[in-house]
């Protein structure tokens, strides 16, 4: 069946194991969502999926419609039909979000001519209207100053204007108002045409009140412990993690550094620090 | 490549002086109204002593082309000059002056095609409340050497802004020099050079405040690619008593390959506790956040690195308006580090 398959993959970063034998498979059409408590590889497993150079893959196999996705560079696997909406994507001031657009969708056209400009002028035009972004947006520099929130929704709009076969969300509810998230959600919605694959990473239950899901799966100590439906994900949202954890006797879920996730202000404002 | 209408071409050709003064009526015809050319035998005695304290007996230009703005003159359309040269050992000097109120736009480009050796000053004085934008590009080929001297007496209330880009495959030596003479003279110096190859390039910029409630901004931007050497100086200098001075450094730059090397020394010399300052560099390699993530949109690494330098480098657009030029220079940019 078509879609993204991902067999017992094992990955580390800085010689820290941090997959350690994902099985998940995202078939075309569907949408799976995976929750799990912080640290425990949900972000790792997406920035893996897109091959980001921090991460080296050990063991595993992952497929796109039966292509070896573990062999191809990050822009190969995203002309492939791979598209990661990151969590916190970077800052590129100088280059302007239409220059940057058009140059992914001219990559995606390998052998074609380049996208006509007015056609793509008027493409973005409608997807600056659909998620209610300021009209200047294609003229300002790649998510330079942008606020949490208009980096999200540029997340989106990219996906729009490249349609992936298969799409990760990163955490794209974090850091949005309800009226955004909203905003996000029917475009994500809009979006599902019975062939898009989604996977949802996500710690909240909201972000499903927009986007329905047909799979639910819990991460914990970098590999998916439990599968079910929405159901699942409601039984969380109302008694946490702990259920989970006591049934399958996981002590510590953890797989993350901690360092790698946040720094606390004891750590870095010593007065030796200072000096 | 470049149009030339409207240019005001100086062909370097002996040591007599440049030809295009000699068929001055033609030059003439192309000059914005209220510029005027002279050569050293007809400046102005009042230009010319202006320029004395900038020049010494040493110097031996082997000739100076005189560019007068006359007083209270509204800006009108940019003076184009385009500099050309086929001998290797001309000293030329070019001399703005620019009256009381006078306000001037001036862009300079000199491509040559042959080796050379470059030597060239640029003089620039501007009388009370007057204003000028500079702005000059520059590409030798390899093997030239390019000496550029800029030096600029800024009076009361008068304001300077010059641009400078470096995209050639010389090894290049530029001095800027700049004093604010007068109260609230204002000056601003941009420069952006792309080096490459085994280029070597040095870039010396000064401000000093002669003056109190002056104003002045150094901006540096460069990209060193294989194995050229890139490196950039900024100083600033506020005298005691010039108060509410305010001063302001900027250098940016991206490594590009193992063996580029690029270094940045900003330095301030401040002598008034009564001004404001700042200066700050940032050097370093492409960012790999960035290009991963330009490339997890199905950018090529090459086709990512050329945008974020694009991107980099995009103080140049603001220096090149004309879609040729602007043209030029991205070809420019993607023939050095786009290989």
């Amino acid at each position: 069946m078509a879609g993204l398959r991902i067999e017992n993959l094992h990955a580390e970063a800085e010689g820290h194991r941090i997959l350690r034998g994902v099985d998940l498979c995202i078939d075309a059409g569907k949408t799976h969502a995976i929750m799990g408590p912080n640290g425990t590889g949900k972000s790792t497993l997406a920035s893996v999926i897109m091959g980001h150079p921090r991460y080296k893959v050990t063991e595993g196999k992952i497929t796109l419609d039966g292509e070896d996705v573990l062999a191809m560079t990050t822009d190969e696997r995203a002309r492939a039909g791979l598209f990661l909406a990151m969590q916190s994507p970077a800052e590129v001031p100088g280059v302007t979000n239409s220059d940057f657009i058009k140059a992914a969708m001219d990559a995606r056209r390998e052998g074609e001519k380049n996208i006509p400009l007015f056609r793509f002028i008027k493409q973005l035009d409608d997807a600056v209207a659909a998620l209610k972004m300021r009209e200047d947006l294609p003229h300002r520099y790649l998510n330079d100053g942008f606020s949490g929130g208009e980096k999200k929704r540029n997340e989106i709009l990219q996906m729009r204007m490249l349609h992936p076969k298969i799409a990760i969300l990163d955490e794209i509810d974090s850091g949005l108002d309800v009226d955004a998230l909203k905003i996000v959600g029917d475009n994500v919605t809009a979006m599902k045409d019975g062939k898009l694959g989604l996977l949802l990473i996500t710690h909240y239950q909201r972000l499903l009140d927009y986007i329905s899901a047909d799979k639910v799966s819990v991460m914990m100590q970098g590999r998916i412990v439990k599968t079910g439906d929405e159901s699942l994900m409601k039984r969380i949202d109302t008694e946490g993690y702990d259920w989970i954890k006591e049934e399958l006797g996981i002590e510590d879920e953890r797989v993350v550094p901690d360092d790698d996730e946040r720094v606390f202000l004891e750590k870095c404002a010593t007065k030796e620090a200072l000096e | 490549m470049i149009a030339e209408q409207s240019a005001v071409r100086l062909r370097f050709v002996d040591k007599t002086g440049l030809v295009s003064l000699r068929d001055g009526r033609v030059l003439a015809k192309d000059l914005p109204r209220g510029l005027t050319l002279y050569d050293e035998k007809n400046v102005p005695e009042a230009v010319r002593d202006s320029f004395r304290s900038f020049t010494s007996e040493e110097e031996g230009f082997s000739d100076t082309l005189y560019v007068v703005a006359e007083a209270g003159l509204q800006k009108g359309p940019p003076l184009r000059i385009m500099l050309e040269r086929t001998r290797e050992t001309f000293r030329g000097r070019i001399a703005i002056y620019l009256a009381k109120e006078a306000q001037a736009e001036i862009r300079a480009l000199a491509i040559d095609e042959a080796k050379t050796l470059v030597d060239d000053t640029w003089d620039f004085f501007l009388a009370e409340g007057s204003s000028l934008v500079f702005s000059t590009l520059s590409a030798y080929e390899e093997e030239s050497m390019a000496r550029t001297r800029r030096r600029a007496h800024v009076h009361e209330n008068a304001t300077l802004s010059l641009d400078t880009g470096a995209l050639g495959d010389e090894n290049a030596h530029q001095e800027n020099r700049f004093f604010l003479k007068g109260r609230k003279a204002r000056a601003r110096s941009r420069s952006v050079v792309l080096s490459a190859k085994r280029q070597e390039t040095v870039v010396k910029t000064l401000m000093a405040h002669e003056a109190p409630a002056t104003e002045s901004l150094i901006e540096h931007y460069g990209v060193a690619a294989d194995e050229s050497f890139l490196a950039f100086e900024a100083a600033t200098r506020i005298e005691k008593g010039m108060k509410k001075s305010s001063a302001r450094q900027k250098n940016h730059g991206v490594i590009l390959g193992e063996k580029a090397r690029l270094d940045a020394n900003p330095l301030l010399y401040i002598d008034e506790y009564d001004v404001e300052a700042a200066h700050g560099a940032a050097i370093g390699r492409i960012d790999e956040e960035e290009l991963y993530y330009l490339m997890s949109r199905g950018l090529t690494e090459r086709d990512a690195q050329m945008l974020i330098i694009q991107g980099f480098l995009a103080p140049l657009d603001k220096l090149v308006e004309e879609t040729d030029i602007e043209r030029a220079v991205r070809g420019l940019v993607t023939e050095k580090i786009g290989r």
